[in-house]
């Protein structure tokens, strides 16, 4: 394995005139993100927590909108609702739920989708252990 | 989230297949909800008709609401005098879909009582017409009777998987948990001029109308549940929900149980907390988050 560096991603952070509200910029997107209420901020922008759950979804919607999908054949439609559910009071992270509806498939080739997101993404990989995800796969008429 | 109950709904064909052995109940709204001259001459033949003001809610105190529950006995001999028990299969329907939460009110109303089946028609009698069931002219209420079953009714403990809120319950659940306001758009903003309109802070917009499909049935259960998960109904964390009186509300209950998700329901409702000048009230259309709910990381 070579031991050559390469920067994969790259963001500038900074304060802003609104108390505990930042921006974090990369190369052509500005992310606007607010500290909670409880810590001063205004709590109406995407919070650090808000972002972190982001990453894990906008990377499902990636893999679940292609893979396994043979050449030629359209990709799928996916939506992803994502919560995080912790006691009140909890002082750990919480457990993420991505209930994902994903059109076109059955249920073998969901929850296949589902494994191969596992095994392949590195950021669950890195996360899994502390924040532990639980994904709820919808087909197409699986709730009818 | 909780475990799915037993289905509440229930199709027009299935019911006009098996009208033998259910008991239809016509529940009147509390007030007009749709315009223009009733389209359908008929009710559904040996239906019980009733209405919610005089079947489905108790007496208005000077704190409660203006539909509040009624005494859970007062429901259980109503149902007892039409010869109606716990064991029966109750179908509860109205005759516009518009006033299809009032269905939703007796359903709820009813399962709290006791009755172990209760459904609503999916898509009331309008449905039931489009699926080919007969009407006939609508009769007076049925003369009182034996219970069916002609054994002494066994009332189950407990509430029926139904959730009833007070005030405590729904300031934590706003802090906390997920509440729903299904009032119209306009009632959930609030006036500028009137302090005592607007909304339960950190309540949800989630207007109940439209879980009505345009075919003028619920919506499909995968349309449901997103409606639900996009309003951060659906999880582990308690659920509420609120209107003017507890009848529109109702109808985001019978939907949560639908979905398997226990959604409590503040009866008294906005009618009571407008009057109580101690109750925080919240207006516009934006949501704001609860500062007791730690959204960063530490």
């Amino acid at each position: 394995m070579s031991d050559k560096v390469t920067v994969i991603s790259n963001l500038h952070g900074r304060t802003t005139d609104i108390r505990g509200r930042y921006t974090i910029a990369g190369p052509g997107f500005e992310i606007v993100s607010d500290g909670s209420l409880r810590s001063g901020g205004p709590g109406e922008e995407a919070s650090s927590l808000d972002l972190l759950v982001a990453s894990l979804v906008s990377c499902a919607l990636n893999a679940f909108r292609h893979d396994f999908v043979e050449s030629g054949q359209p990709e799928r439609q996916v939506e992803i609702f994502a919560r995080i559910e912790r006691k009140a009071e909890g002082d750990y992270l919480g457990t993420l739920v991505m209930e994902c509806f994903i059109d076109g498939v059955d249920h073998v080739t969901a929850d296949e989708l589902v494994a191969e997101y596992k095994k392949r993404c590195r950021i669950y990989n890195a996360l899994k252990e502390s924040l532990p995800v639980v994904f709820v796969p919808h087909t197409s008429g699986s709730l009818g | 989230m909780t475990a799915a109950e037993p289905s509440h709904l229930l199709d027009a064909r299935t019911a006009l297949a098996r009208r033998a052995r259910l008991v239809f109940i016509e529940v009147a709204p509390w007030r007009v909800m749709a315009q223009g001259p009733d389209p359908i001459a008929g009710s559904i033949p040996d239906a019980l008709r009733t209405s919610v003001r005089s079947d489905f809610a108790g007496t208005p105190t000077a704190d409660s609401g203006h539909l509040p529950l009624p005494k859970r006995a007062a429901v259980r001999a109503s149902a007892r005098a039409h010869g109606i028990g716990p064991a029966d299969d109750l179908v509860l329907y109205t005759r516009r879909i518009e006033e299809l939460s009032s269905a939703a009110r007796a359903w709820f109303v009813l399962t709290w009582a006791g009755f172990r089946s209760v459904r609503v028609l999916d898509g009331g009698l309008p449905a039931w017409v489009r699926a080919g069931g007969p009407t006939t002219r609508p009769r007076q209420p049925r003369p009182a009777g034996p219970v069916r079953d002609h054994v002494a009714p066994a009332w189950p403990p407990g509430d029926g998987g139904r959730r009833v809120l007070e005030t405590t319950d729904v300031l934590e659940i706003a802090r906390y948990g997920t509440l729903l306001d299904s009032r119209p758009a306009s009632s959930y903003g609030g006036t500028p001029d009137d302090p005592r309109t607007g909304h339960i802070p950190h309540a949800i917009h989630a207007h109940s109308a439209e879980l009505i499909a345009p075919d003028g049935l619920l919506r499909p259960p995968t349309e449901l549940r997103k409606w639900f998960l996009s309003r951060r109904a659906i999880g582990g964390q308690e659920v509420g929900a609120y209107c003017g009186g507890g009848v529109s509300s109702a109808l985001l209950v019978l939907a949560g149980a639908l979905l398997g998700q226990q959604v409590g329901l503040y009866v008294d409702s906005w009618s009571a907390w407008e009057r109580d000048g101690s109750l925080p009230v919240e207006k516009g259309a934006v949501l704001t988050r609860s500062a007791a709910v730690d959204t960063d990381c530490g």
